[in-house]
């Protein structure tokens, strides 16, 4: 209180000092450290600077801090201090930010501050009365690779091995790398894999399925010098190496079929992607033009269909119909999703660090980033309806733009048609021109107040009424046309026509809802209950009919809503039977209208990017990340760690619909400059191959990344892959082929003691089968694999008490036929909340990021799925009745081919009789029939380490 | 349980195993290096084995109790009396919720009593008389604050950190830091309401980058507990023993070929952990072990209180036999089934209070009494509160809000009988002593001694934390 109370005198002093804009430290000394120095203190200093971590790189213990501000800019304005940001925050008016966090300050501290500032921040005392963070620049050791990723790429010469022996290992470039490495530490490369080996090894590799014996027989066999070669080449050719390589980007590009969040739906057609990925593989499309279509595919000069389907990479991220923090940040954390996964896919660098503050170790400020941003902020915001592009084949969309043209001519003419009858329907039914004394006989008196009197009578004078255009009603009431409208309880309606001739040929048409009566000259002459959806006939009484004279009639109404639409409006028809024959003619054309209109032009829609013209909005840095505090407005730009190869930003055509930035970014990535792109691309490679790559943080080649194990040997790949035209083809048969590729899994006991976990690569390591391989291994051996390439996903069956986990378990899955539930496990639905635990159980990707590579771990939930689940038994017993369909009461044969199915060998005489004993003992002991204990046989192999680790 | 984690998480492993004083946490291949030594069906190094805490914490194991869907502070725990007066009023406050921002609202006045309990003179409304009896243990936080004021992206901030999904859950988080001391159950468990699970399922207690083995199991009270753990149709005991023997077989005959693979080891061992996790974890969920008095303690007595108070003493039962995290949802599925009560407050937070009043108190008191509840946090929270106003022109409900909510933390590593922060007169919004939500997961890591700004990841470039990259200190208050 009493601090309160020397307040009050202490701000109007201050204000005084605001008279003049200099300051000294000896006018305002006192009070600063009195009154303003305890609630810094209090309020700042423990997250802006007394403390060695500063947040928002905001220092506040010094004068020189207030000025320079933080992260987000500057937090004072000097020439018009009141308008200072951190005033704002302060006053707790920006949602966004509200310093200081734990609670507003109260009005007299909030004003003695904002007199300080009013006063231009005058300082006394220490200069910091912060404490000096720690030295940064803390002596390291000199790395002689720091920076290496981001230094140009030069093809080294392969080394030469002082050893012939070892030199006469070599069979390509690869090995004479490596050999290198091994010489200098003693260690010898591993004996060449045998034959069975390496056929597993190399068909598992780049399909995903077990070789079929007739595969490994025939190789084993084939004595020509090129017999591997000739391997390779056949496994490459194979529609099945698209779908298993496919699957190493999918991981990377965070590949899912829904948008994840509350309501999780589906990404329509986002499936063509994944088949656009498996197609650009197979047809070994150069790794440029993949580059180049998923980043810009739109954009390009030969755009064509699949280029368009490739774009949806830009459209995979997960995305929130509901976003809690506002658009403009979901707008952000969308492009930061694509901005991070852009980075991270294809030029391995973690750019996304410097969303909020500039990164800590790369040399990549908060700017760049913003700028990278800046490429992708022409993209229109994702919606719901996944933002489809027409993705026809070129034959196929002449087709359908004929087609189009077509039904757009069909339907024009029919309402040519139409028209006179939506215009006015009853001058068209009554076949009449107007009568004498009207202007338009079919304009109806009306009033929604009950009139008084004989209302319906012919004398009664209405001339009170309004007068309007039949119908009256609601809008959207069905099968209507409204020309007034009519939204209260009741109307009553009054109008005259003509007649002459026969009343028996006189007719009514109406559309009402609900209860109406109509009256002829005073006389009820029909009554409707409920309601209808289409103009109909209405039957007139006989009193009616009676009621009719010749020359001029009056025709009155009532109707009343009841509840939902709302509609009334009849029509006289003084020749009921053509009349009615031009209601039926109105009734077809509307009908044929509504099939034209609906008639499917069967294009096909893929996900795709679009923009918001040629001229993207303005992007803006954003004071630590957040979309509501933007800083400086950036130019869209790569970072400038790697911009010694220039970004060149294309001018987009005058005709264009796009910004051409992701076009440019596509051709800086590609440019064979490019420090980054090959070597990340070429190491990935070889990760997919060795399990592991040359740099084993595949999507980090920064300061943080781990370093390569083979530097050289990784620049040779980069470079011969940009050599050799980006052939991803060319590359796997390049490293196939080599010696490093051929070891066995057992060699140098030197090597296991001195590089444990073969960094050398003196073996070739055998690797545990991912998911994907495990199902589709499963289904090889059943026979039910269903080898059919691409197309919509399907649902595996999921375990009810998976299903429970979701908040709608009945809605959450579907269910496919039993012949879709055979194809390859790739094409599982990947529903974002709910994945199938087949998969989860042994590492498949997480969905949400990018992962460059798949954890492997050994779990017991991995054993009790492979003995107990429903699903891994139903495998067994598919196989068991496969065998017995195909080999009958054999045993034998069925354990030699069980063995090699599952294993690409015979099984050993051990073995033979230990696979007769499981099926004695299972008959025997445990009391299964034959197709039981088959089952457990089955079963046992698929629980064998060999079934799931391959050499 | 091994685990060959991918190169780029290996280092990172190492790293945050150095920063534990006295830590047998291995990293990488060491763990299956391990395992090869230790041979046939011996345990293996293990990454959920127990390691030491960074820090000197109380608290060794978490139950925590997601009242899904987000309940009322001004209704359960933080007493508002000028807010009785204005029912009905229509008045200026800025709410922010499903239905989108507000400036004004009609007043629903708090629908039940509040009286004073304990020493402490905690006011608590008549929806939670029992666990009003036990506030001298209890630090409540009335000044939560967060982004968002949607169920799906609370959740995952509640759960992990994050407004998206991605990112490893608390219960990864604490696994990772401290490991599990039973390598027949998983380490992270998770209950469901019988109603459903929440909103995105799984992703709840998804791992994020982390491996598999730090991920939510979940766990079901009858039938088979985990999925899985029971023999195939027609698999007797002996068979399935009869069968892993077979395995062994033939599994060390493939090993004997290739001595340098240490993971095959590990994965035969796997099996033999799979075959003792099947032999033990049914006992754990056996509550028919448990005394007729303890049942009647959780309230397995009445039907109401029947789920939930289940859940509570298998959460016991768990954390007894080594679970580091035990995960339980109130309310699960849409609308009603949870706490989210946007129609009738009234019928919505009876029945879901009546369902664990009594079960929440008597897991307390088990706890107590057992001398567990010193090495036990039990946290109790919805991902966000709700408005003072009403959401539709008519009756009771209210709609979501962030901007200030109520959580309460008990047992190990807590003071009792405190409440720190608090909202305006009126419940809208935090006004007094505002704790961001990390806050709260700082001050949860903070009861187990891990270090919330040293517990880190290596992912996508970055250290990442369960606090974010910029830290949180814990609210110090809270804590013994």
């Amino acid at each position: 209180m009493h601090r309160r109370a020397r307040l009050r005198w202490i701000v109007p002093t201050l204000l005084v000092s605001l008279v003049s804009t200099s300051w000294t430290a000896a006018r305002a000394a006192v009070e600063f450290e009195r009154d303003v120095l305890p609630i810094l203190e209090q309020h700042c200093f423990s997250c802006h600077g007394g403390t060695p971590k500063v947040k928002g790189s905001l220092r506040l213990t010094s004068r020189d801090g207030w000025v320079k501000g933080g992260d987000g800019g500057e937090i004072v304005d000097e020439l018009n201090p009141r308008k200072s940001r951190v005033l704002t925050a302060m006053r707790y008016d920006d949602e966004m930010l509200r310093m200081p966090p734990a609670g507003k300050l109260e009005d007299a501290t909030y004003a003695t501050l904002k007199a300080w500032i009013d006063a231009g921040m005058p300082w006394a005392g220490k200069e910091d009365y912060g404490v000096e963070p720690e030295d940064p620049a803390k002596a390291k050791p000199v790395d002689p690779m720091k920076g290496w990723s981001y230094k140009p790429v030069v093809r080294p010469e392969p080394p030469q091995p002082s050893d012939g022996q070892l030199a006469r290992w070599i069979r390509n470039p690869i090995d004479a790398f490596v050999v290198a490495k091994l010489e200098a530490k003693g260690v010898k490369p591993a004996p060449e894999a045998d034959r069975k080996t390496f056929i597993r090894r190399a068909t598992f590799d780049l399909t995903g399925l077990p070789p079929t014996p007739a595969d490994v027989d025939a190789f084993v066999t084939d004595q020509a010098p090129d017999a591997v070669e000739k391997l390779i080449d056949r496994l490459l050719d194979s529609p099945h190496y698209g779908e298993r390589w496919a699957r190493h980007w999918l991981d990377v590009v965070r590949y899912a079929d829904t948008n994840g969040f509350e309501r999780d739906n589906d990404k329509p057609f986002m499936w063509r992607y994944r088949d656009y990925v498996i197609r650009a593989l197979n047809e070994d499309k150069p790794y440029e033009r993949f580059v180049r279509e998923q980043l810009a595919g739109d954009e390009l000069d030969d755009v064509t269909a699949d280029s368009l389907t490739a774009t949806g990479y830009l459209r995979l991220m997960q995305w929130d119909d509901e976003p809690p923090q506002g658009h403009e940040q979901a707008r952000y954390d969308v492009l930061d999703d694509i901005a991070k996964t852009t980075s991270e896919a294809f030029l391995g660098m973690s750019i996304g660090c410097a969303r909020c503050h500039d990164h800590k170790v790369d040399p990549i400020p908060q700017k760049d980033y913003y700028r990278f941003v800046a490429l992708f902020d022409g993209l229109t915001d994702f919606r719901t309806d996944g933002c489809l592009a027409d993705v026809s084949p070129p034959e196929m969309k002449a087709e359908f733009d004929r087609l189009e043209a077509e039904k757009r001519e069909e339907i024009r003419r029919i309402e040519t048609d139409l028209a006179p009858f939506t215009r006015d329907l009853a001058r068209a039914l009554e076949l009449r021109p107007a009568i004498s004394g009207s202007d338009d006989p079919t304009m109806w008196r009306y009033t929604f107040q009950e009139p008084p009197g004989d209302w319906s009578g012919v004398t009664y004078d209405d001339s009170f009424m309004p007068l309007g255009r039949p119908g009256f009603g609601a809008e959207g009431t069905p099968g209507t046309l409204v020309n007034t409208g009519w939204h209260e309880a009741e109307i009553w309606l009054r109008r005259k026509f003509s007649f002459s001739g026969d009343p028996q040929h006189f007719g009514l048409a109406i559309h009402f809802d609900d209860d109406a009566e109509i009256y002829i000259n005073g006389v009820l002459a029909a009554q409707t209950k409920g309601y209808i959806v289409e103009y109909q006939e209405l039957k007139v009484t006989p009193e009616g009919r009676a009621a009719l004279r010749s020359g001029e009639n009056v025709i009155a109404v009532h109707c009343r809503q009841d509840f939902g639409g709302q509609y009334i409006d009849v029509i006289p028809l003084p020749d009921r039977k053509a009349g009615l024959a031009e209601l039926q003619r109105f009734k077809d054309l509307k009908r044929k209208l509504e099939i034209a209109r609906e008639r499917p032009i069967p294009r096909l829609y893929a996900p795709a990017a679009q923009e918001t013209g040629r001229e993207p909005r303005a992007t803006h840095l954003q004071v630590r990340g957040n979309a509501a505090v933007k800083g400086d407005r950036v130019d869209p730009g790569i970072p400038k760690v790697v911009d010694f190869v220039p970004l060149e930003l294309a001018t987009p055509p005058k005709d264009a619909e796009t910004s051409y930035r992701r076009r440019s970014l596509a051709d800086w990535i590609v440019d064979p400059r490019n420090p980054l792109t090959y070597r990340v691309a070429a190491n990935r490679l070889w990760q997919g191959h060795f399990g592991r790559g040359i740099v084993h943080s595949s999507s980090d080649f920064g300061e943080l990344g781990e370093r390569p194990t083979h530097p050289e040997l990784l620049d040779w790949l980069a470079a011969e892959f940009v050599a050799r035209g980006g052939s991803l083809k060319a590359m796997h048969k390049l490293i196939m082929t080599s010696a490093t590729y051929r070891m066995g899994v057992v060699g140098d006991p030197k090597g296991a003691e001195s590089d444990p976990v073969n960094d050398l690569l003196w073996r070739f390591e055998p690797r545990r089968l991912a998911a994907e391989e495990i199902r589709d291994t499963m289904l090889a051996v059943n026979g039910r694999l269903d080898p059919r390439i691409g197309g919509p996903y399907f649902f595996a069956p999921m375990p009810e008490e998976v299903l429970a986990t979701a908040s709608r378990p009945d809605e959450a899955w579907g269910e496919s036929s039993e012949e879709e539930v055979g194809r390859r496990s790739l094409y599982i639905k990947v529903k974002r909340s709910l994945l199938h635990p087949m998969l989860t159980v042994f590492d498949f990707a997480d969905v949400d990021a990018s992962c460059p590579v798949r954890f492997r771990t050994t779990q017991p939930t991995q054993a009790l799925t492979m003995l107990n689940s429903p699903e891994v038994n139903d495998q067994a017993q598919r196989a068991a009745f496969h065998l017995e369909k195909r080999f009958g009461a054999d045993d034998d044969t069925i354990i030699r081919h069980l063995w090699f199915t599952a294993f690409s060998r015979a099984p050993s005489d051990i073995e033979f009789g230990e696979a007769r004993d499981l099926l004695k003992q299972q008959r025997e002991t445990f009391g299964k029939d034959r197709f039981g204990a088959l089952q457990r046989l089955c079963l046992f192999v698929f629980n064998t380490n060999e079934f799931v680790y391959v050499d | 349980m091994s685990t060959d984690p991918r190169g780029s998480s290996r280092r990172s492993f190492l790293t945050t195993a150095s920063a534990f004083a006295a830590s047998s946490l291995l990293g990488g291949r060491a763990f299956a290096e391990g395992a090869a030594a230790a041979g046939h069906g011996s345990l293996m190094a293990n990454p959920l084995a127990p390691k030491a805490a960074q820090l000197l914490g109380k608290a060794k194991a978490v139950i925590f109790l997601f009242m899904y869907g987000g309940p009322s502070q001004v209704d359960t725990f933080e007493y508002k009396p000028k807010l009785y007066q204005l029912d009905g009023k229509t008045i200026e406050v800025k709410t922010r919720g499903r239905g989108g921002a507000k400036n004004k609202g009609r007043v629903v006045g708090p629908q039940w009593k509040f009286k004073q309990y304990g020493q402490c003179g905690k006011y608590v409304s008549d929806l939670f008389p029992e666990v009003g009896s036990l506030v001298d243990d209890i630090a409540f936080v009335h000044s939560l604050y967060c982004e968002s004021p949607i169920h799906g992206s609370a959740m995952f901030q509640m759960n992990s950190g994050a407004l998206f999904s991605g990112k490893p859950c608390l219960g990864s988080w604490v696994n990772y830091g401290l490991g599990s001391s039973n390598s027949n159950l998983p380490g992270f468990v998770v209950m469901l309401d019988k109603s459903g699970g929440p909103i995105s399922g799984a992703k709840n207690w998804s791992s994020g980058y982390m491996p598999a083995t730090y991920q939510g199991t979940v766990v079901r009270p009858t039938g088979v507990p985990i999925l899985d753990l029971d023999l195939p149709e027609g698999m007797s005991r002996p068979e399935l023993r009869n069968l892993l023997d077979r395995l062994w077989k033939q599994n060390q005959r493939h090993l004997a070929d290739r001595p340098f693979d240490s993971e095959l080891a590990s994965r035969v061992a796997s099996y033999e952990l799979a075959y003792r996790m099947m032999e033990h974890a049914p006992e754990a969920f056996d509550i028919g072990q448990e005394s007729a008095d303890t049942q009647e303690l959780y309230g397995l007595n009445h039907e109401k209180t029947f789920d939930f108070g289940r859940n509570c003493l298998l959460a016991r039962r768990l954390i007894e036999r080594g679970v580091r995290f035990v995960q339980i949802y109130s309310g699960g599925n849409h609308n009603d089934n949870n706490w989210d009560a946007h129609g009738d407050l009234k019928f919505n937070h009876d029945k879901h209070a009546g369902a664990t009043d009594r079960p929440i108190a008597g897991l307390i008191r088990d706890l107590k009494r057992r001398g567990m509840l010193d090495d036990t946090l039990i946290v109790w929270t919805g991902e966000f509160g709700r408005q003072p106003t009403a959401e539709y022109e008519k009756g009771t409900g209210r709609d979501h809000s962030s901007y200030g909510f109520t959580a309460w933390l008990a047992g190990g590593g807590v003071k009792g009988g405190v409440s720190v922060g608090a909202t305006d007169e009126i419940g809208s919004a935090a006004v007094v002593d505002r704790f961001h939500l990390k806050s709260f997961h700082a001050t949860i890591l903070s009861t187990l001694g891990l270090d919330p700004n040293h517990l880190s990841y290596r992912y996508s470039g970055l250290d990442q934390k369960l606090v974010g990259v910029e830290g949180a200190d814990p609210i110090r208050r809270m804590l013994a």
